[in-house]
């Protein structure tokens, strides 16, 4: 059926046959049929990464296929959502390993865009808990991958945003938690030295991200508040029903401005009174936050917004950030919801995380926030850093494959082995790579 | 309890058996793609460890593939007809095998496949049988009269069944959904306040199989939007454009 879709941020928006997949013998034939194909689970990258001529929805091709409870390894097929999985692992005293900062993803798109979460620096990217996967390629060979077999698929699909082929199945490791509740510790910083020198001081926590002011200038230039976590040890493993609510429409775009975001940033930053706030936390409320409200991504307006992620090397993060902080808080465009996080090491060649920091905004979808956007990827590139595919709609291919460099050309060497005739495309692979 | 589902790779079917198999029901999934059925179980077998998932193969529009399952399956507690074929209006009017096809998955099928389990329920003093029919089968109109006349009588043999099973402790309930949002109506456009999801449904019938109902619309206010349907007088209805 065609109709008109889009990415999370709402913006590209575009036509698309999408096929709903509920059969393997079904998706085969369809690939074997089309080209300029997509995989999409629920649509929750920003841009363009799930958008193409034909759009496999996987949404409902959500089956547990098996659980070993020894070890804790979960098989299933790829639209299975990571709040389904919660569901049914956190009674049996399980968690995710890695988990990004929304539930409503599903295990195909946390491969296909190698998610990461608050735990990155310690326990690495979503490929860390994927024992194995199946996947469609190009001439419609179903391949079974993982650290063993066929590795070089393995290792590129993580980060290939669906362009090294069609995930259909997954083995991943759960880890073992004694307790629905996180230990919560948060701690206000006065500025960036500051909150750069808490985490490095607070590197052994499990959790750790912290949320940022970027309208504050000056001497409190990057005034933030960091916010740790463990699994807490309690043995409760109660689920709660919890109501979730709804954005019931869409936001006249004046809502969110540099009024009322400073407002919003100001109390934010207010609400936690002393230097210090521990507290025992719900895990809903500490590792998905913005989950309790669906469809949050209408308070932009029907114009739409764009999300801006980058990561820069560690020792020249400080330095960078600064300099796009700046840069931000003089534009007087303040983001909404600024997190800010130090990656680890990353074990997948062709993943966004690097060793060092990484900034999350979003902007509201304008001429002269587009602008800013530009200026900035100056600065990231300039710093050597790069930016989040997941949630890119609007970079130019010159700056992606400078940032992306040697590791791109290898990407496209796996991508030419395994799908030569690209079935498999976007109008993300179409607007960067080409 | 054990039940039995006919149509059980439907949308609503799956949520209905996820809240069977909650309360640790073992189910019997039939339908004519075996291979889903088998992925379903393991769905279902993974999520809940202690639920037990038989899965055969029956098409409701040969009954030669009836007695097989009649032989295979005698204790059944609770009998789900969820199977049903909307079809093409247009096409079934030109076309018997459309229209013949409509008529058993809805019909005939039905029937044949509900009274053997009927007698077998009676004869035993127990049992739940429930039966999906439409609230199309309430008044015929002209965009879907051959499902519709298939689905009143589906209705109809329903209600006789409760009134002939009443005395012999037997239970059945007719379901009557409006819109629902499933595999069946993804090319259509609904109105998305009258429509109801595939969970929405089975809460319904899961609630209403509980509370041992007669009649269960879903969702709720289809019961009086097709009361005032039949009440418009057929001089004038059938001007309408429906």
């Amino acid at each position: 059926m065609r109709r008109k879709i889009s990415g999370w941020g709402l913006y590209p928006e575009v036509e698309a046959e999408v096929f709903m997949v509920k059969k393997r013998d079904e998706l085969m034939e369809k690939i074997s049929s089309v080209q300029n194909i997509i995989a999409r689970g629920l649509g929750r990258s920003y841009g363009d990464s799930s958008l193409n001529d034909h759009v496999l929805d996987f949404s409902k091709y959500d089956f547990f296929l098996g659980f070993d409870s020894e070890k804790g390894i979960l098989k299933v097929t790829s639209g299975v959502t990571l709040d389904e999985i919660l569901r049914f692992a956190i009674p049996r005293g399980f968690f995710l390993k890695i988990t990004p900062g929304t539930k409503f993803v599903t295990v195909g798109g946390a491969i296909a865009s190698n998610v990461h979460g608050k735990n990155h620096h310690r326990e690495g990217s979503f490929s860390s808990c994927v024992k194995s996967f199946k996947i469609v390629v190009g001439d419609g060979e179903i391949l079974e991958c993982s650290r063993e077999k066929n590795s070089d698929l393995f290792w590129y699909t993580f980060g290939g945003m669906g362009l090294t082929g069609v995930i259909i199945e997954a083995e991943i490791e759960l880890k073992k938690i004694n307790s629905v509740k996180i230990d919560y510790r948060g701690i206000k910083a006065e500025n960036l030295d500051e909150v750069f020198k808490l985490f490095e001081e607070n590197a052994n926590y499990t959790y750790s991200v912290a949320w940022i002011d970027c309208l504050k200038g000056g001497k409190s230039l990057g005034r933030s508040i960091l916010m740790l976590g463990e699994h807490a040890d309690d043995g409760n493993l109660t689920l709660m029903d919890k109501k979730e609510i709804a954005v019931p429409f869409f936001f006249p775009s004046f809502v969110l401005n540099k009024m009322t975001v400073k407002a919003f940033n100001t109390l934010y930053y207010s609400k936690q009174i002393g230097k210090y706030s521990e507290k025992k936390m719900d895990f809903d409320k500490f590792f998905y936050p913005l989950d309790s409200i669906l469809e949050w991504n209408k308070m932009y307006g029907r114009r739409g917004f764009f999300q801006y992620q980058f990561v820069l090397p560690e020792d020249r993060s400080f330095d960078g950030l600064k300099e796009i902080l700046e840069e931000i808080s003089g534009s007087g465009y303040g983001s909404f919801l600024a997190v800010l996080k130090l990656f680890g090491e990353e074990e997948a060649p062709f993943s966004f995380p690097m060793k060092g920091y990484t900034l999350a905004l979003d902007f509201p979808l304008s001429e002269e926030t587009l602008q800013l956007a530009e200026k900035l990827d100056k600065i990231v590139l300039k710093y050597g850093g790069r930016h989040y595919l997941s949630k890119d709609s609007r970079m130019s291919g010159d700056i992606f494959k400078e940032e992306y460099g040697e590791s791109m050309k290898f990407f496209l060497k796996v991508k030419e082995r395994y799908d030569p005739g690209e079935k498999f495309s976007s109008i993300q692979w179409r607007r960067l790579f080409k | 309890m054990k039940v039995l589902v006919v149509g059980a790779n439907s949308d609503v079917s799956r949520e209905l058996l996820n809240l069977f198999a909650a309360e640790g029901d073992d189910l019997i999934l039939l339908s004519r793609d075996v291979e889903n059925l088998k992925l379903l179980k393991k769905d279902i077998e993974t999520r809940y460890e202690d639920v037990k998932v038989e899965v055969d193969y029956l098409d409701v529009t040969d009954k030669n593939s009836f007695n097989p399952i009649f032989d295979k399956f005698k204790e059944v507690d609770c009998l789900i007809y969820i199977a049903g074929y909307l079809g093409d209006n247009e096409r079934a009017l030109l076309d018997m095998e459309e229209a013949e096809k409509i008529l058993n998955t809805n019909f005939t099928g039905a029937v044949l496949f509900i009274n053997h389990f009927a007698m077998e329920f009676a004869k035993r003093g127990s049992g739940i049988i429930v039966g999906f029919s439409s609230v199309a089968g309430d008044r015929g109109k002209s965009s879907n009269f051959i499902y519709g006349s298939a689905k009143g009588g589906f209705s109809v043999y329903l209600q006789g069944l409760r009134n002939y099973l009443f005395k012999k402790g037997v239970k059945v309930l007719t379901v009557k959904p409006g819109f629902i949002a499933t595999k069946m109506t993804e090319n259509m456009v609904l109105p998305k306040a009258l429509t109801a999801s595939p969970q929405e449904v089975a809460k319904d019938v899961f609630r209403a199989i509980k509370k041992e109902k007669d009649i269960v619309y879903t969702k709720w206010f289809w019961k009086f939007i097709m009361l005032i349907i039949k009440l418009i007088p057929e001089r004038i209805f059938k001007k309408m454009n429906m």
